[in-house]
């Protein structure tokens, strides 16, 4: 996305420079992010986390403006929990998602959050992507952020149907190390949360690629 | 710059050693390239083991440290206990985020001591976005020079006197490169067995 790098005019806020990855596998889903956050052309985190809890169930990434980002995965948190209250059951994540679609295009995009969002229900497993202005994608891999068209190619070549669950997350994996290396506002370390029937994996800092010097595994 | 965020000047750095933390400030006020006042407080201590400094445009920075200060006082009126440093890093960010489509102009930087004596420093931006993995920040319009001289100068579990040693280098290292700060600073070192402040001689122009 090209917000931040528009007219070259460094923003004041807190961005989430980003590289951001879903991945569908058989029975669950992968969520992989970079840890580099930037104000202009400082990077002001280099360990941040763009992982959000939504649910027990159900995990965001992050990117865009990051005080966006972290806030309406907050309320989206708390409005799902009130549901889970009331109905007394594991909530949907289509409920997440219709929510942070509502909340974001109630502000016309001015809240500049964008949005991958897993999870694992009583219908199965499910990845989207929710956009600044409130529009949605439902696929089977997906990524966001500076680095979304690095991770794109990544995800375009290896992707395909039944795959396993280390299979997809180390596909994951490797579409974020292509935002890492070749879209500047993305660095530093993996980030991973695997959601399945079993429940929630997470894995901080599951790869340092930053650490590592060019070689043969990134070409 | 014809940033608001850069009008006045200001030069802020928070950083943690081993069971203290230290905030060092410059004194500056300025109107852009015109320096206007040379004794102007950016830290606020407030509570015991509570401090926020804050960066940015001067009128937002008065007007913010007062509603800090009510919001802390009250909290700690109501719950009889004083507020930790990572509670009021969450609730100044929720101020912030508040004012998310008209903001206050500032950068914060919240340090402090928690109940047991560990050490907190976070910083954030003008909307509330909170990082707090770092154990030094740097915010204003020094901030990259500043940040420059916490990576040289930082070193793991550092004592009282080492750590006000060493924001003192850094904020005389960093604002010396900054046009729009400086004109004297002070250093706050906060550790179990207080707060003592010290005013550094710096470069008068």
């Amino acid at each position: 996305m090209a917000t931040e790098a528009m007219a070259g005019v460094p923003s004041k806020f807190r961005k989430t420079g980003t590289t951001i990855v879903g991945v569908l596998f058989e029975g669950g889903v992968a969520l992989c992010s970079d840890t580099r956050a930037t104000a202009g052309n400082i990077v002001v985190d280099k360990n941040c986390l763009k992982q959000h809890y939504i649910a027990d169930n159900v995990w965001c990434l992050g990117a865009g403006t990051a005080a966006d980002t972290e806030a309406v995965t907050m309320q989206i948190s708390h409005e799902l929990r009130l549901l889970q209250f009331e109905t007394g059951r594991v909530v949907p994540v289509t409920a997440a998602i219709t929510a942070m679609k509502r909340h974001l295009w109630k502000y016309q995009g001015h809240v500049s959050a964008a949005l991958i969002c897993g999870g694992v229900d009583s219908t199965g497993a499910h990845l989207s992507s929710v956009w600044p202005h409130g529009s949605t994608d439902s696929l089977p891999f997906l990524t966001m952020g500076s680095g979304c068209l690095a991770a794109l190619s990544v995800l375009e070549r290896g992707w395909r149907r039944g795959l396993t669950k280390e299979e997809g997350v180390s596909l994951g994996i490797e579409a974020v190390k292509a935002g890492i290396f070749n879209d500047m506002g993305s660095g530093s370390n993996v980030d991973v949360v695997i959601i399945d029937g079993e429940g929630t994996e997470r894995r901080r800092n599951t790869v340092k690629p930053g650490t590592e010097s060019r070689g043969a595994d990134v070409l | 710059m014809g940033d608001i965020f850069s009008m006045n000047g200001s030069a802020i750095v928070g950083m943690a050693g081993k069971d203290s933390v230290a905030i060092a400030t410059d004194l500056r006020y300025g109107n852009s390239y015109q320096t206007i006042g040379t004794n102007m407080r950016k830290v606020f201590r407030l509570s015991d083991n509570l401090m926020v400094a804050l960066g940015g445009l001067a009128t937002d920075i008065q007007t913010l440290s007062a509603k800090l200060r009510f919001r802390v006082n009250l909290y700690e009126l109501e719950e009889k206990r004083p507020m930790s440093p990572k509670v009021a890093t969450r609730m100044l960010s929720q101020l912030l985020y508040k004012h998310r489509f008209g903001p206050f102009f500032v950068s914060p930087i919240v340090a402090g001591l928690s109940k047991e004596g560990e050490p907190w420093v976070a910083s954030m931006d003008s909307i509330g976005a909170v990082s707090d993995v770092d154990a030094y920040y740097s915010e204003g319009t020094a901030a990259e020079t500043l940040m420059g001289a916490c990576e040289t100068y930082w070193k793991e579990d550092m004592t009282p006197e080492q750590l006000g040693g060493t924001v003192e280098r850094v904020i005389q290292a960093g604002m010396g490169r900054d046009a729009f700060s400086g004109w004297g600073a002070e250093v706050w070192l906060l550790t179990s067995e207080g707060l003592e402040v010290r005013e550094v001689k710096t470069r008068q122009d």
